[in-house]
């Protein structure tokens, strides 16, 4: 015990003594276990800390893949009551869907985002209400009163936080219902974004069979104890391959086998985290390579601060101090300075948490716990305590290898660590060379592929466009859409375009990276069952290839007068035409959107134009699907009674030299005076829509960048301590070397040689794991081959100068040595 | 006093062998030294003085022989059973002092104590007052190393080497870094405490030093070649003892 406290007194003292090593230590642990902390607690938060429902384990999302549809990862009416019925591996199951609502409140119309769902979603999740009560089980009954229940969010936003707010009648798209429940902070299901969820109302059409490829619910079942994800994708791929046999139209069948339907189940988790966990793990991997980089660097710097106390250590250690007691005091000198590391890197982690998820490197919309003190102070502890460890097993380790006698004949001060001791410093060196080559590389690659997707042709002019959307107020009821609907969409489009400023408008269903359409099926007519491909469809009007910008590359545009004629027209893109028609030249020619099996009433539609492909996924994203165009006063005036396309929610794209902050309030004014109360949301530059895209792979390559920056400066900074300690401890050899005649040059050139082996050592070694991790990293990268060879130059280049800059102090002292005084000293 | 053995060693040897060469640094030493004896190790450079004393002080182990320390076979301990028996029974008094410059003179002299484990903060306290005020230096306690003279570092040294009440004292060259008048005042000091019971084992090159102890092992090339009582035409070495 008293030996422990003499250590505590040691932890406050001894690594003050000398304030530069302390602050080396201290700043450098800093960057290290802060970069760490950030990054863990977005790990730990995102992937690891339980989710806010019971029994979260067994919650998994099931949901259709489909060949000929990349972006489908939901599931439809039939399946998930047939589901419901005949899977046995889950005991509850909910569906929901994602809609934009206009709420009138007190405050006036208010857009909000609500999630229609199944009566059985809150019982499926296990979740209670904070104030009044969730639906009940017949609340998504055709003819059941409608309910909403309110998110804690829009309850403090509207409803300061009200009890009595239980039973008012809400407004929601000219829809009365009534308050019933309110749910807890922490319920923000499925995103932060959800203001309130309404009971989904299942009626005969959404119970038919036909109504397999009806995408667009995301289903969540809670799987029986035991049951797998796997056993309960198996129970549901046998339910669907069932539906599929036994489709009422027979001739249907083989159009959905081209489909290529298949279910899977995926954990929760794993659902909501989506892509992002592999952002996660590769960041992790980036900042565990700084960690690593780190420890080395200061175990160098252990290791040398404890020869330069050898004489102390020894002398403790003849005094009676064994391996343990030793261990304890230089464990609780390391721990002091990792303490005050840990905590700053906490603080610095919190800071660039912060920074992540505010510049969108996470997923803000998601409620997980990643920015919990708890787990970042745990995170920092840890890591400040291994960081201790592995300090003090360093500097203990070339301690236990002296020999006492010899040491204490030697005096201690003058006593060298021998080869040994050198090839262990430079060992050091060379692995954090090849580290910082390692994260420098990656830096570089991650460079060079934003550099090629910023030069990706989009297809359409991004700039000067600014977007939003509108929810068209009016009940969903079919009296409302078609004609009705499109008349306020036609006005709106009218007042937009007389607003000043605005150079052209258009109002579409579907706008370039819009994350939530899906595409359908097209065929060519006459049918010809090579060519089916999915399509996104969008329904525009004459204005949309002018506002964006998108070349007409044969044929024309629509025109107004086109909603007189008897046949439906449409535009499609070179992509879409190459898939359909096996050629470009197709103006004249027909298609259609229904299946040749189908029995529901045909719409051929004649192509009018060709236009330039647009990027509609992902930008980087390698399969584009091709675009069809359909005007929208034909499909809703007069040629389709098929209300699929009859949304109220629509893209308005404005193409306008002014600012968004200018044009906004006019827009607004101009969109009041048709339809009064109507909000404008998601107010959006199609640049910021585009940045957006590229954001996280934008905040991937920051993050590495800055972990690359950190590593080449860390390195440096270990190669200039060991080169600089190999010649201090060398002097007289230089001395020598002068009094034999050697002259400055050749002093220099010795020990910048030296350097230059390290580094040779270094280079290579980690040029190859600049390959390995690039191969790791291949998914995060856009045509960049994983040796890319401008990204191994750059590193090349980097590391070389750095490393000689570094080493060139020590070189140059070397060189200045006076023979006599350096002979003298020993 | 009293004549059962602190050190007795048997036919001790130690060899060190690198790739070509294999160097006999002691060739069968018999040696011992008797509880309240004085004895100094004297021979030329390279005999095996300084081998000898770190086998004798657990610093190092022999390559054959049997060795006893206060009456328990040491040869053949681990490097912590050593250590533990190094921190028990010897003192040690090195030629360049070796004091830990971090730590002020109370904290260097209670180091052993600290390190034995079990001796309670105000019986450190009181062995500590004791030792420093044993060797002339308890008015500079709240020293550090570097504050004082060469000599008041040795003094502060040997202070530490008694403070644990180690059966044996075992100075290298103690005087090697100290002028005559400090040297000479080490070994009056070093003297006082043989003549308070102190066992003491001293390397030397200097007769004049050596002539302090009760009895001379002389080595040469590894082997003990003379053991005699100091002679008697040797006058130890006089010079004015005066602390810095």
């Amino acid at each position: 015990m008293s030996a422990f406290i003499h250590h505590i007194a040691s932890f406050f003292r001894s690594p003050f003594r000398k304030p530069g090593f302390a602050l080396a230590v201290i700043l450098t642990l800093t960057i290290g276990i802060g970069a760490n902390t950030a990054t863990l607690s977005l790990l730990y938060g995102y992937l690891l800390a339980p989710l806010p429902y019971p029994h979260a384990d067994q919650l998994v999302n099931v949901h259709f893949t489909a060949k000929a549809y990349p972006r489908v990862s939901s599931m439809s009416y039939t399946t998930y009551f047939d589901l419901r019925k005949q899977a046995t591996a889950m005991s509850d199951a909910g569906m929901y869907q994602m809609n934009n609502l206009n709420l009138v409140s007190g405050a006036g119309t208010v857009h909000v985002r609500g999630a229609t769902i199944s009566a059985s979603l809150f019982t499926t999740l296990g979740v209670q209400p904070l104030v009044g009560r969730v639906f009940g089980s017949d609340a998504d009954d055709v003819g059941a009163a409608g309910q909403v229940v309110l998110s804690y969010s829009l309850w403090s936003r509207l409803f300061n936080r009200n009890p009595d707010v239980i039973g008012r009648t809400l407004r929601l798209n000219d829809t009365a219902y009534t308050v019933v429940g309110v749910m807890p902070r922490n319920f923000e299901f499925p995103d932060t974004q959800t203001d309130l969820w309404l009971p989904q109302t299942f009626n005969a059409f959404t119970h038919e069979a036909d109504n397999i490829t009806a995408f667009g619910f995301t289903m969540i079942a809670r799987l029986k104890p035991g049951a797998t994800a796997s056993t309960m994708a198996a129970q549901s791929q046998s339910v669907l391959d069932n539906e599929i046999a036994h489709f009422p139209y027979p001739s249907a069948i083989p159009d959905l086998q081209k489909i290529g339907l298949s279910i899977q189940a995926t954990p929760l988790r794993g659902a909501l985290v989506g892509e992002l966990s592999q952002r996660l793990i590769l960041v992790q991997l980036a900042t565990g390579l700084l960690l690593l980089l780190v420890w080395f660097n200061l175990a160098n710097l252990f290791i040398a601060r404890a020869l330069n106390r050898r004489s102390e250590l020894i002398v403790r250690r003849v005094l009676g101090a064994g391996t343990r007691t030793l261990f304890g005091q230089l464990f609780a000198e390391s721990l002091a300075l990792c303490v005050i590391g840990g905590i700053a890197g906490l603080v610095l982690g919190e800071v660039l948490l912060r920074t992540l998820l505010h510049t969108g490197f996470g997923t803000a919309q998601l409620a997980f716990p990643v920015n919990e003190w708890g787990s970042a102070i745990g995170i920092a502890a840890v890591l400040a305590i291994v960081s201790a460890l592995v300090f003090s097993l360093a500097g203990l380790y070339f301690i236990r290898r002296q020999d006492l006698g010899q040491a204490l004949r030697e005096g201690g001060a003058h006593a060298s660590g021998g080869g040994n001791e050198h090839r262990v410093r430079a060992g050091l060196v060379v692995t954090q060379l090849v580290l910082a080559c390692v994260l420098t590389g990656i830096g570089a690659m991650l460079v060079h592929s934003l550099m090629k997707l910023s030069n990706v042709r989009l297809g359409f002019q991004p700039e000067q466009l600014i977007t939003f959307q509108v929810h068209v107020p009016g009940s969903a009821d079919e009296k409302y859409l078609g004609p009705p609907l499109e008349a306020k969409l036609a006005s709106l489009h009218r007042a937009f375009a007389q607003v000043p400023g605005v150079e052209s408008v258009t109002l579409a269903s579907d706008i370039p990276f819009d994350e939530e359409s899906s595409g359908v099926s097209a065929y060519p007519y006459p049918y010809d069952e090579k060519h089916s491909p999915g399509v996104f469809p969008v329904i525009t009007d004459p204005g949309y290839f002018k506002t964006f910008g998108i070349p007409l590359l044969a044929g024309r545009d629509f025109t107004p007068q086109d909603a007189n004629v008897p046949e439906a027209y449409a535009v499609i893109d070179v992509k879409a035409a190459e898939s359909l028609f096996a050629t470009t030249n197709v103006v004249g020619r027909q298609l259609s959107l229904n299946s040749p099996n189908d029995t529901k009433p045909n719409l051929l539609y004649r192509v009018i134009g060709v236009v330039a492909n647009t990027h509609r996924d992902k930008v980087g994203s390698a399969e584009q699907t091709g675009s069809i165009y359909i005007d929208r006063e034909q499909v809703l005036q007069t040629k389709t009674q098929n209300w699929s396309f009859a949304a109220q929610t629509w893209y308005v794209a404005v193409r306008t030299s002014l600012s968004t902050g200018v044009i906004l309030p006019a827009l607004t004014r101009a969109a009041a005076q048709i339809l009064p109360g109507i909000p404008i949301y998601d107010v959006r530059s199609m640049g910021e829509r585009l940045s957006n895209q590229l954001s996280p792979r934008r905040g991937l390559m920051a993050l590495v960048l800055m972990f690359a920056l950190g590593a080449v400066l860390l390195a440096a900074v270990g190669l200039y301590a060991v080169q600089s300690y190999s010649v201090s401890q060398r002097l007289r050899e230089f001395g020598i070397r002068a009094a034999l005649g050697a002259d400055r040059g050749k002093l220099l050139v010795l020990v910048l040689s030296e350097i230059a082996k390290l580094l040779v050592i270094g280079l290579i070694v980690g040029l190859i794991g600049v390959v390995v991790f690039g191969h790791v990293f291949s998914a995060a990268l856009f045509n960049v081959k994983m040796a890319d060879p401008m990204s191994l130059f750059l590193v090349f280049v980097i590391l070389s100068f750095t490393a000689l800059a570094a080493g060139w102090l020590p070189a140059w002292r070397a060189s200045r040595v006076p023979p006599m005084e350096a002979l003298r000293e020993r | 006093m009293n004549t059962d053995p602190v050190i007795r060693t048997e036919d001790l040897t130690k060899v060190y062998r690198t790739e070509e060469v294999e160097t006999h640094a002691l060739s069968g030493i018999n040696l011992s030294v008797t509880r309240g004896e004085y004895v100094a190790i004297m021979g030329p450079s390279g005999c095996g003085k300084t081998t000898l004393m770190s086998i004798l002080g657990l610093l190092d182990t022999p390559s054959g022989g049997q060795y006893d320390l206060a009456g328990k076979p040491v040869a053949n301990l681990d490097a912590g059973e050593r250590a533990r028996f190094r921190n028990l029974n010897i003192g040690f008094v090195f030629q360049s002092f070796n004091l830990i410059g971090d730590l002020n003179v109370y904290e260097n002299v209670e180091l052993p104590l600290v390190y034995r484990g079990g001796v309670s903060r105000s019986e450190r306290q009181s062995k500590v007052g004791a030792a420093l005020e044993n060797v002339g230096m308890s008015h500079r306690m709240r020293h550090y190393p570097a504050q004082l003279s060469g000599g008041q570092q040795q003094r502060v040294a040997a202070a530490r080497a008694l403070v644990g009440d180690p059966a044996i004292l075992l100075a290298d060259e103690p005087t090697g870094n100290l002028d005559s008048v400090n040297g000479e005042m080490v070994m009056e000091l070093l003297a006082a405490l043989n003549a308070r019971g102190a066992t003491i084992v001293m390397v030397t090159h200097d007769p004049g030093y050596a002539a302090h102890a009760n009895r001379i092992v002389r080595l040469f090339d590894g082997q003990i070649v003379s053991e005699n009582e100091a002679p008697a035409g040797i006058e130890p070495r006089a010079g004015k003892a005066a602390a810095r």
